[in-house]
């Protein structure tokens, strides 16, 4: 029950994002994520903020100030309401198309709660970090620092084990099946705002991403057994980033402000979280289907965010001695350890299914608008081209594809999903400038 | 050209989503559903040897005192120290978990958990016998 209240606690700090302008014109299961990443980074930013200056954590102290500003945010609210979308009913195909989505998530749903969807990246990493950073009521720098624990990775980002503590604070243990229990909740969230943002944005074919997206990513979730771990936390934080840039009515830099919140967000979940933020942000920059200006403000505005984060959170690491993975390293890179990379990458891609993952988003583009599915086609090839010489620096590339690679190509998939969305769009947006 | 357009659209989502659900259904299928007593209890390489890890930490930290220095400890294989420490850092938050350097010799482990392997060491008896295991105390 702890744990549950938690989570409503969560979204309930993240509820001063209605102050952010165009939020409360989404609908309400676009709104209901937004919220909860909201309230994760608010949370994220004041325990690490709490630890930097050596106040230890409580629930009342963390609580007072999100809340406050969420209940100041209902006050001036009347005028902004104005513009919420309004819709028709909806055909029977979208009716099929959302309840083959609420199914997946289910069956995931089932998958996590019988035990069959989590690994022990939980267990090694995520869990321990958390269970031990509400015990000390802070980030325990000592037990980062200690040698023992040098597979924890010192200096990784802590958003999770830090929603982890929070869920724990003041109880005497971790509730693991509520942890592994927020794959599915992520899952839903994340569905819930691709479609609200898709709708919001007259996207024609929004619930056909959403059943894709949701379908998609719950067979993969327990295909990976990610449960627990970043991954489904991090896939939501970029879903939110992504629908901020991509689904505007108005102008590019519409849900700019959002989209930094989010990005804060993902710098904060894993380490691939930055080049995903780098390659998301140029090539938005450089291929937007938006006027340069545009594009260029929107970038700059989403880039705050994770700059702060990212910043802030090395800045703690470096003063406390706590420097590892962010610790400029080099090595050799030769062609050979690059092309076999690559094979094995690309080998991977498949996830066994004859690449569908990928051609099925694909086929949208195809029949859709490609120009606008461009820039999110660019960053999945770059993000691959990341991970492949990541995978060539490695020591023994073969393990470590094999141990990993289905589950950082998520993202890059997640790419492809939003190029499908976008390729499916009206263009409501070029609509709006044309009409002005 | 627009309908048609959309149309495909619709037939490539339909179908692709009911093909991922099917193989979400057909991995759990495969796996199994229905109430475990532990979250692992399906997955890994060996689900029954961490469900009756993870069973034995939950009853050891209940019967351990508050505070007490733990090693978590597989003697039949010492390779994968760094794993049963882990482990026990995150389901014994009440004790403090430490790693095996020298469980002869280091005065801050008290007290040692053991699965069903056979463990045998002077410096510590048996105290507690358990389900799935034993915890041993410094003698």
């Amino acid at each position: 029950m702890t744990f549950v209240l938690r989570i409503v606690a969560v979204a309930l700090c993240g509820l001063w994002m209605r102050w952010v302008s165009p939020v409360v014109r989404l609908p309400l299961v676009a709104r209901a994520g937004v919220y909860v990443v909201g309230g994760l980074v608010t949370l994220a930013v004041e325990m690490i903020l709490c630890s930097a200056i050596h106040l230890r954590w409580s629930v009342a102290a963390l609580l007072v100030v999100p809340i406050a500003a969420g209940v100041a945010s209902y006050w001036p609210l009347k005028k902004r309401v104005e513009g919420a979308i309004d819709e028709g009913p909806r055909p029977f195909s979208s009716i099929v198309l959302i309840a083959i989505a609420a199914i997946s998530i289910a069956v995931l749903a089932i998958a996590v709660a019988s035990g069959a969807a989590t690994s022990f990246d939980l267990l090694l990493f995520w869990g321990p970090k958390g269970v031990r950073f509400a015990a000390a009521r802070a980030i325990d720098i000592n037990f980062l620092a200690a040698s023992d624990n040098y597979l924890m990775h010192s200096d990784y980002p802590p958003l999770v084990p830090l929603l982890y503590a929070w869920t724990m604070l003041g109880k005497p243990a971790l509730n693991w099946w509520g942890v592994i229990a927020t794959a599915p909740l992520f899952l839903l969230l994340s569905t819930g705002m691709i479609n609200g943002f898709a709708r919001y944005a007259k996207v024609a074919q929004a619930d056909a991403i959403t059943a894709i997206f949701a379908s998609l990513f719950a067979y993969l979730f327990i295909m990976n057994a990610v449960g627990g771990n970043g991954e489904p936390a991090l896939i939501f934080f970029e879903t939110l980033a992504l629908c901020a840039l991509t689904c505007t009515r108005t102008r590019a830099d519409e849900h700019a402000i959002v989209a930094s919140i989010a990005l804060a967000a993902v710098v904060l979940t894993k380490v691939e979280g930055t080049p995903f933020v780098m390659l998301l942000l140029g090539s938005f920059a450089l291929f937007g289907d938006a006027p340069f200006r545009e594009r260029l403000r929107a970038v700059v505005k989403a880039s705050v965010g994770p700059i702060l984060a990212l910043g802030g959170w090395i800045a703690f690491c470096a003063h406390n001695h706590l420097l590892d993975a962010y610790r400029p390293s080099g090595g050799a890179l030769t062609m050979r350890a690059l092309a076999s990379a690559a094979r094995l990458v690309g080998a991977n891609a498949s996830f066994g299914l004859g690449y569908l993952p990928w051609l099925i988003p694909l086929a949208l583009v195809v029949v859709g608008r490609k120009r606008a599915a461009l820039p999110y086609l660019i960053a999945a090839l770059g993000y691959g081209a990341f991970l492949t010489v990541i995978y060539a620096h490695s020591s023994d590339a073969g393990v470590y594809v094999a141990w990993s690679a289905t589950r950082v190509l998520l993202t890059p998939l997640l790419f492809f999903v939003f190029a499908a969305l976008t390729a499916s769009s009206t263009g409501a947006q070029a609509q709006a400038r044309a009409t002005k | 050209m627009m309908r048609r357009e959309y149309s495909v659209e619709l037939v490539c989502a339909i179908a692709g989503s009911l093909l991922f659900l099917s193989l979400s259904i057909r991995e759990v299928t495969h796996k199994g559903a229905g109430f475990v007593p532990t979250i692992v209890s399906r997955t890994g390489l060996s689900p029954q040897s961490s469900e009756s890890s993870l069973l034995l930490l939950e009853e050891a930290s209940r019967a351990i005192p508050h505070d007490a220095g733990v090693v978590f400890l597989n003697p039949r294989d010492r390779s994968k120290d760094w794993i049963h420490y882990a482990v026990g850092v995150g389901l014994m938050p009440q004790q403090n978990v430490l790693y095996p350097h020298a469980i002869d010799s280091d005065p801050a482990i008290q007290f040692l958990v053991v699965g069903t392997d056979p463990f045998d060491d002077p410096h510590y008896a048996p105290w507690r016998t358990l389900t799935h295991g034993t915890i041993f105390r410094r003698k």
